[in-house]
Order: C-alpha cells, then structure tokens, then sequence
C-alpha cells in the first residue's frame, strides 16, 4: 500500500509542472506583445512599458518562468490588471458559491445517477431501462446553460418557486441558502447524473452476469442485497472513476451556470476576467482549478487501494 | 470492364452491410437521420429562409434615395425605414422581440413606398399569414427561425473542422508514440499534463488569450481535444505492436514505417472514427458555451451559441430567443452521439451493449 501511495503522489509531479509551464505559457501564445494587449487600446506607451515592467514581461522568458514557478510555489498568483487585487484573495472570496454548488450538484448526480443505473441494469431491456436510458442519452447532450434558462422559464418565470437569479450565503440562513442554488445545481447536476448512470448501468449489468450472483440469486437472498451489497459494491469502481472525471464538466458547468444565475462565484471571476483581458486571473483561475481536480482524481485513485484491495497487491 | 463490374459488385456488398448495420441498430438509424437532416438543412438554409427577400436590397436602395431628394441629407431618415437584407440578419425596425407565430415581416416592398404604407402592408401581412416567424424574433427583431437556421452552418463548421484536424493529429502523434517505447514516456507524461486541465476552461483560457475568432475557436478545441484521442490511440497501438501478425511482419524484415502504415493504421481507423464523433458532439457543446459566453465566434456571423449569448440580458422575458438556437444543439449533440454510439458497437462487436 505505501508503495502505491508513494507511486501515485510521484506521478503527479511531472504533471503540475507542465500544467503550471502551460498555463504560464498561455501569455506568451498572443500574436504580438502581451502587455499591450492587457493594456488595452488607449494605454500610453509609458502606461505599457509600466505593465510590462510590473509583470516582469521585460526579462528574458527563462528567468520568468523561474519566477513564475518561485511565484505559485509560494501561493502567489499574481495580482489583478484591473483593480490590482490579490488573485489568490479573489479566488478565495468566491470559493463558497462555487463550492456550495459543486458539492451539491454532484451530490445530486451521485444520489440519481447511481440508484438509476442499479434500476436499469437491473431491469435491462424493459420499460424502465428505456426510459432512464433516454435520460442518461439525453442529459449528456442539454447544455447546461440552456437547462438552465429553461428552469428559470419554469420555475422561477412561471411557476415562482424559486428566484431567477442570484446566491444567498448560507450564513444568512439554510432554506434561502437551498432555494438559490436548487435551480443552478439541477441544470449542472444532469450531466453528471447522466453520465453515472451510464456507468452504474454498464458495469452492474457485467457483474450481473458473474456466477456469484447466481449463487447468492439460488441460495434464496432478497433482490435488494444481491443488488447492493454483491452486485454493486463489485460494480461501484468504474463509478468512482466516471465520478472523479465528471469534474470537469462540473467545472464546465459552474462556469456557464454561475453567468446564467448571476452567481458570484470563481466561474464568474473566470468570466469577467477574460472580458476585461485581465490575464493574471485567467491564469490564476485555470491553475487553481486544475491542480484542484489532479488533486480530487489522485485522492479517487488512492481511495482505489481502499475499496479494491486487489490493486493494493498488484 | 472487369474492374467496373468487381467496384460495382464491391459497392452493392458495402451497401448491403451498411443496411445490415442500420437494421440492426435503430438508435443508429435515428441518428443518421437526424444527422443528415441538420446537415441538408445547415447547407440550405438560404433557401429555406423565409427572411431571404431577393429584391429587397434593391428596393431599399432605391426608397433610400427617393427619401434623401425628397427631404434632404439630413432629415431623411425619419422618413426612411431601414431595411437589412443579409439573410442571416433581417432588420425589422418597428416589431421587436416577438413571440413565436408573430405575423409576417412585408415583403417586396415597393421603392416608393412611404412609411405609413409600410406600416399599411405589415398589417394586411398579419391579417393574411398567421404562422410566420415560427420561432419568433430577437430584441433587434431579427427572425430566430432564420438566425437558427444559419447558426447550424457555423456550429457544423467548427465541428467538423475541429474533429477532422484532431483525427489526424491524434492518429499522428499517437500511433508512433504507441509503437515507439522511448518517444512513449516524453509524449504521454505531456499528453497527461494537457488532459489534467478541465478542458472548457483551458479552451477558454485559449480563446480569451488569442481573440475571440472562429480560427481561435478551432485552435482552442483543436488543442484540447488531442489528449483524450492521442491516449485511446496509444493505448490501443500497443496491444497492437504485441500481437502475432505484427511480429510476422517484423520478422521477415519489414521497416517500422511500413509496419505502422501498412499493418496498423488500418486496426485504428474504426476506434478513430468513434473517437471524432465524440470529438464533433462535444466540439459543438463546447463551442455552444464558449459563443454564449461572449469568448467564441463574434456575434456578427450567428452560431447557435452566440446567439443564445445575445439574448442573455432579456432571457427571462423572452425564452424562444434561447430555447430554439438551444434545442437545436441538444439535438444535434444527441444525433452525433448516437451515430457515435452505433458505429462503437458497430465496428467493435466486443463492446456491444455495454451502455
């Protein structure tokens, strides 16, 4: 087991290194001077040369990487263009809408996904397998966004259940709280529930077949604990795989959702920094996501050796 | 003569198993289809534009100038409706955001018509046509239905496009690094770096950097959707380098270059094809979004995405400006992946009905 730990923390050290080389790399892509690009079109050359200078785009790009690499280490993501707020702080104040709707949303995925799939591996080739499976097809193709207008069409327009748009903190109180972010987590939650299902489904009607559910079918045990606990506990890996993964269209999600809802959330962040050029929180905020989801897929792998003790030995 | 006859007989065979496979396969058969459907639509949407006015250019020319010597350069227009032409984006200037089934924009308007007779001839329009505008019109009171019509060709553009370039590319990087074991640990360590990123914000990031443009717009998918097929590739190459056939051909002496054409290009040209519809469903939910929000084509071609963008700021006013461009993405996404998945069960019988 410590060796697999040891292995699969190594692995990922090459990985953030050309993550953060790519993502410091992402300036330097522009046709033409970075600095005048994020100064805009009335900077004055003196207005520039300051920029450039701030940002260190005046030394050789070798010492910049360098610096660049000192800089994250350390936690430091650089400051805003247009307002010259820390980026880390910024990231750091609009975490908890983020978070909030990320939890909440995959919760929601894993609580439909998984019970769908049992059912339609369960029932394949029937009525109901039809019908999950159009659901599954079909949520895996519905932007999120457009998902999204159609609830508020529905729910908040029509219906008035719940407000159109906006984030109540949850400091300020549990059902207001549920009531903000119900609308964004189901228009970004059916992917992911989409996308369990399909896997739940494949993987169970596989072990389905093995002969140990025959077995434990012809020694008289209910349908429900040959589902559960032999069936699905053989079956539940790939999930935790297609779970893991499915976070990058939860971060997809959380970017177009949180502008449907006017969320103030990272995604927005993202948003209006591309709108204003304001590359630092571009970079910051690719970075911070996605050494955030290495991190959540290392953490899946390792909770592999947990619940399959094969690989542990392998 | 000989040729001929062995083609034709070659091309009944083909069509015979193609039949065969779409008999077998309705989900596949649904997705051809749609497919197809979207296709002949996107290609035609000039002529099925009910919008699309052929004289209409020439007619507000014309009432332009009459209105100009009639009332000089500088008051002319209070007295001269402009008129767009474009088919894409036909201005209407007085019936804005319209629901579905708003009556009819006049048509064939006469040179000398004055404004009120405009106004006459809208009014006789309503009274005669009732459906017209079926997908009603946006805050500039533009036709959805047309503006729908002609988003699918751009949307179909950057799909095939991104998922064209990013077969071969993957199919170039990814067969040799498969077969070659020292280019394999350098190629793939980079591979799983550019996979660690979620790919929506890394095409994001991409677009925002290198200017919203539908070559940008390619660029960005190009690159993000190269890892995922480069991996599938390689991975598949090499069970490939291992099996008997290709040792044969290594045995008598065969180069590595004529072994990768020769003997396995041809094994990964299905799972590659799978791979690119997969690459055009996605190419078209991810251009969708970042068109919608302000980082993909520039609103003034319109694609599906950018022109739910633009209905935005208004959307809980008018929700078919959004629910049209919308469905037809999800439709067009599920017909992809359908097609998608036909052809993996198709080409591949181990994996058949595996979910």
């Amino acid at each position: 087991m410590g060796r697999y730990l040891v292995q699969r923390i190594l692995a990922i050290i090459p990985v953030f290194m050309i993550v953060a080389i790519t993502v410091f790399m992402l300036i330097h892509i522009t046709p033409g001077d970075p600095a005048l690009l994020m100064a805009g079109d009335e900077a004055t050359p003196a207005q520039i040369d300051a920029l450039r200078k701030d940002l260190g785009l005046d030394k050789p790009i070798h010492i910049q990487l360098m610096n660049y690499f000192k800089d994250i280490s350390r936690g430091n993501l650089g400051h805003s263009i247009f307002n010259n707020h820390d980026v880390r702080g910024l990231i750091v104040q609009r975490l908890e809408p983020t978070l909030s709707i990320a939890f909440v949303a995959e919760g929601l995925a894993i609580l439909i996904g998984i019970p769908l799939g049992i059912i339609a591996a369960w029932k394949s080739n029937t009525l109901y397998d039809r019908l999950i499976m159009i659901f599954a097809v079909g949520g895996f193709a519905i932007p999120s966004f457009w998902l999204g207008y159609n609830l508020i069409w529905l729910f908040a327009v029509k219906l008035s259940w719940f407000p159109a748009i906006g984030y109540n903190p949850i400091g300020e109180g549990i059902v207001p709280w549920i009531s903000s972010i119900t609308l964004p987590c189901i228009s970004i939650g059916t992917i992911g529930a989409a996308l369990i299902v399909r896997m739940t489904r494949s993987s169970m009607l596989e072990i389905l077949r093995e002969d140990y559910i025959r077995t434990a079918r012809a020694k008289g045990l209910a349908e429900f604990p040959v589902l559960i606990r032999h069936a699905f506990k053989n079956a539940g890996l790939p999930v935790v795989t297609v779970i893991g993964l499915g976070i990058a269209g939860l971060v997809t999600g959380l970017v177009v959702t949180e502008a449907v809802f006017a969320i103030p959330g990272v995604g927005r962040l993202m948003v209006n920094g591309v709108a204003r050029r304001d590359f630092p929180i571009i970079q910051g905020v690719v970075l911070a996501t996605t050494v955030s989801y290495v991190l959540i897929n290392l953490l899946i792998d390792l909770s592999y050796g947990y619940l399959d003790p094969k690989i542990r030995y392998k | 003569m000989t040729t001929q006859t062995q083609s034709y007989s070659r091309f009944r065979e083909n069509l015979k198993t193609t039949k065969r496979v779409l008999k077998g396969n309705p989900n596949l058969l649904l997705g051809v289809i749609l497919v197809t459907f979207f296709v002949i639509v996107s290609l035609g949407a000039g002529l099925l534009d009910k919008a699309n006015d052929p004289g209409c250019e020439e007619s507000s020319q014309i009432r332009k100038s009459n209105a100009i010597e009639k009332h000089g350069k500088d008051k002319y227009k209070e007295h001269y409706a402009e008129v767009d032409c474009s088919p894409a984006i036909y201005i209407k200037p007085f019936i804005r955001l319209n629901p579905p089934g708003y009556p009819e924009n006049v048509k064939n308007v006469p040179p000398t018509a004055s404004e009120e007779q405009i106004e006459q001839m809208r009014v006789m329009e309503r009274e005669k046509t009732h459906i017209s505008h079926w997908f009603g019109t946006d805050l500039m009171g533009r036709d959805v239905y047309s503006r729908t019509l002609h988003g699918g060709r751009l949307s179909l553009a950057v799909a095939a496009t991104v998922s064209i370039l990013v077969m071969l590319t993957a199919a170039l990087i990814g067969i040799p690094t498969g077969y070659f074991r020292r280019v394999d640990n350098i190629v793939m360590r980079f591979m799983d770096g550019l996979m660690a990123f979620p790919s929506f914000l890394l095409a994001i990031a991409l677009v925002a950097i290198l200017g919203p443009s539908f070559q940008n717009v390619v660029i960005a998918l190009w690159i993000t959707g190269i890892p995922g097929v480069v991996r599938i590739i390689r991975s598949l190459v090499l069970t490939l380098r291992e099996s008997q056939y290709v040792e044969a051909a290594r045995a008598i002496g065969a180069q590595p270059l004529r072994i990768l054409f020769v003997h396995i290009f041809p094994q990964t040209v299905a799972p590659i094809v799978v791979a690119g519809t997969y690459i055009f469903a996605n190419s078209i939910l991810t251009e969708a979004g970042l068109s919608f929000l302000g980082t993909g084509i520039p609103p003034t071609t319109p694609s599906w995405g950018n022109q739910m963008g633009e209905s935005r700021i208004y959307a809980s006013i008018s929700s078919w400006t959004i629910f049209f461009p919308g469905l037809m993405v999800a439709l067009m996404v599920l017909a992809v992946n359908l097609v998608g998945d036909g052809l993996r069960d198709a080409l591949d019988p181990k994996l058949r009905r595996r979910g």
